[in-house]
């Protein structure tokens, strides 16, 4: 048992030589975000990608997830695998409530009863029991979010992509979300790359974190959390010191010393 | 969501009152009931039509004439429209056929009516051919304003064609249905008056109304025309209560 988990651990998606353009207007130049990229997705691990806004995140998961044809390119490791998407946005139907919203993805999947069962208990640890038979149009942007955040938990995938999930919850909610989300993850294992704008988030969940910049966009910056998860306290301690590190690293990236000198 | 307050009802009452009065000081102005019959008599005219031994066959006749003409067109138009927005080249074969059917005047597809069907058929055939090019657009323009977000959002969770047909698809296109439904029926019902006016079927709302006007009897058409709309309200009203009960969730 040991020696197979160790195998598998070592399996990785590999993104090679990806390149991907869009035309952005009129008389303008079109925009190469991604261009000779690389990157290696370790697999049954949570993977972080971080990076400025309109550096190209979303456009990656959209590459990843097939929703976009990239110019060229090869993905390793990809076909076959099913895919669930936490969209940068809700995306819930609004004539379904919130229960059917989440029984949507279940439906072909599981028998009657047991979905039942499933559905309820994501909506429990979304917090939304209570909601189960609200129209989404009633419900505020985080609660929404938390929702499709329960329908993406809910479809068994192999890949599970999530742009910025947490965003625009508040402190307690996202801990908590964040822990069911680990408790449920070290269930099931899944291979999961996670975009968040939040290094305490990253640091917090992730065991490989990559920084995005420029366009197109490259791999500025990696590095390795190997804190076990339990021992992870959010925000505090031990993460608390790597954040500081980091960001004393991240301060000469973003104001290049010389340029601070003449200033 | 509430359109009409009780309010909103005093307001139209006291505006139906209003046109009640104009109307009755309007026709003693005129001073002629061939030409303007006061609201009194034509009244009086609609209670004596009602009881009329024929009165309900023509009812019934038109609305059916109506109906069945109507339920055909949708579902052809359905059919087509959700046909068409899925697959361009079907667009592209209609698209002429729609011109023609929306450009052409309604009198020359009266006549073509009345030579290929004879005089039953054809306001059946004439309602259909005045409202299907704005059931079929209207569907049309609801394929074309499905939120391909929620598409690649059911793709990415592999669900079926026939699933996303009917849980995507027909519930995003269902508020341009009923936006078509209710002006079509309603046009309909005044298409296949009129064709009857002109093709003369022996029981029928437009057969009455040119028996009236054939008579110079202006109260008979006015009380006529009154039933037109009272049936033109009714069928608003059904459909309009559909709706309601079709969009809770807005
Ligand atoms: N479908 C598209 N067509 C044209 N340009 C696009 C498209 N999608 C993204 N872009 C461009 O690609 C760049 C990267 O966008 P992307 O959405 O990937 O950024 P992001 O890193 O997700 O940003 P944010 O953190 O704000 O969500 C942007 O400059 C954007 O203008
Ligand atoms: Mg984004």
């Amino acid at each position: 048992m040991e020696i197979r988990m160790d195998r598998t651990m070592q399996k990785a998606l590999q993104i090679t030589n990806l390149a991907k353009e869009f035309k952005v207007g009129k008389g303008v130049k079109s925009l190469k975000v991604y261009e000779n990229f690389s990157l290696t997705v370790p697999e049954k691990k949570i993977t972080c990608i971080m990076g400025p806004s309109g550096g190209g995140k979303t456009t990656l998961l959209n590459l990843i997830s097939g929703l976009l044809k990239p110019d060229s390119g090869e993905f390793k490791g990809f076909a076959g695998k099913t895919v669930s998407y936490l969209f940068q946005e809700p995306r819930l139907l609004p004539w379904k409530t919130v229960w059917q919203n989440i029984d949507f993805v279940s439906k072909d999947i599981y028998p009657k009863k047991q979905r039942a069962e499933i559905v309820d208990k994501y909506l429990k640890m979304v917090d939304l029991y209570d909601f189960r038979d609200y129209w989404p149009e009633k419900l505020s942007g985080g609660m929404k979010q938390r929702v499709s955040i329960a329908r993406a938990f809910v479809f068994p995938s192999d890949l599970l992509l999530m742009d910025e999930p947490f965003k625009g919850l508040d402190l307690q909610l996202k801990i908590s979300l964040m822990d069911s989300f680990a408790a449920l993850w070290q269930q099931d294992l899944r291979t999961v790359i996670f975009v968040t704008h939040d290094l305490d988030e990253a640091l917090y969940l992730g065991d490989e974190i990559y920084v995005l910049s420029g366009l197109p966009a490259r791999v500025n910056k990696s590095l390795q959390v190997k804190i076990p998860r339990g021992e992870r306290r959010y925000g505090e301690g031990k993460l608390k010191e790597l954040k500081e590190e980091w960001l004393a690293d991240y301060h000469d990236l973003i104001f290049p010393p010389e340029r601070e000198n003449n200033g | 969501m509430k359109l009409f307050t009780s309010k909103d009802k005093l307001y139209t009452a006291g505006a139906v009152l209003c046109l009640l009065i104009l109307w009755e000081v309007v026709s003693r102005a005129v001073g002629a009931s061939i030409i303007l019959p006061p609201p009194g008599e034509t009244w009086q005219e609609l209670v004596r039509i009602i009881t009329y031994e024929n009165f309900w066959t023509a009812v019934f006749n038109t609305t059916t004439r109506s109906l069945i003409g109507f339920t055909l067109t949708f579902l052809t138009a359905l059919l087509f429209a959700v046909l068409a927005g899925l697959w361009k080249p079907l667009y592209y074969l209609f698209s002429p056929l729609v011109v023609i059917t929306k450009a052409a005047p309604p009198i020359s597809i009266i006549l073509l009516a009345l030579i290929w069907l004879g005089t039953e058929k054809a306001p059946v055939l004439v309602g259909s051919l005045v409202i299907y090019p704005i059931i079929y657009t209207n569907i049309i323009a609801g394929v074309d304003n499905v939120d391909h977000k929620l598409i690649e959002m059911a793709a990415m969770y592999r669900i079926g064609r026939l699933r996303k047909l009917l849980e995507i698809y027909l519930p995003s296109i269902m508020p341009y249905v009923l936006a078509a439904c209710s002006t079509a029926l309603g046009l309909n019902l005044r298409v296949v008056i009129m064709t009857e006016v002109l093709s003369q079927p022996p029981i029928s709302m437009g057969t009455s109304l040119q028996t009236a006007r054939v008579f110079l009897n202006t109260a008979g058409v006015f009380a006529w025309t009154v039933v037109a709309i009272a049936l033109a309200a009714l069928f608003d009203y059904s459909v309009s209560t559909l709706r309601k009960r079709m969009e809770v969730w807005k």
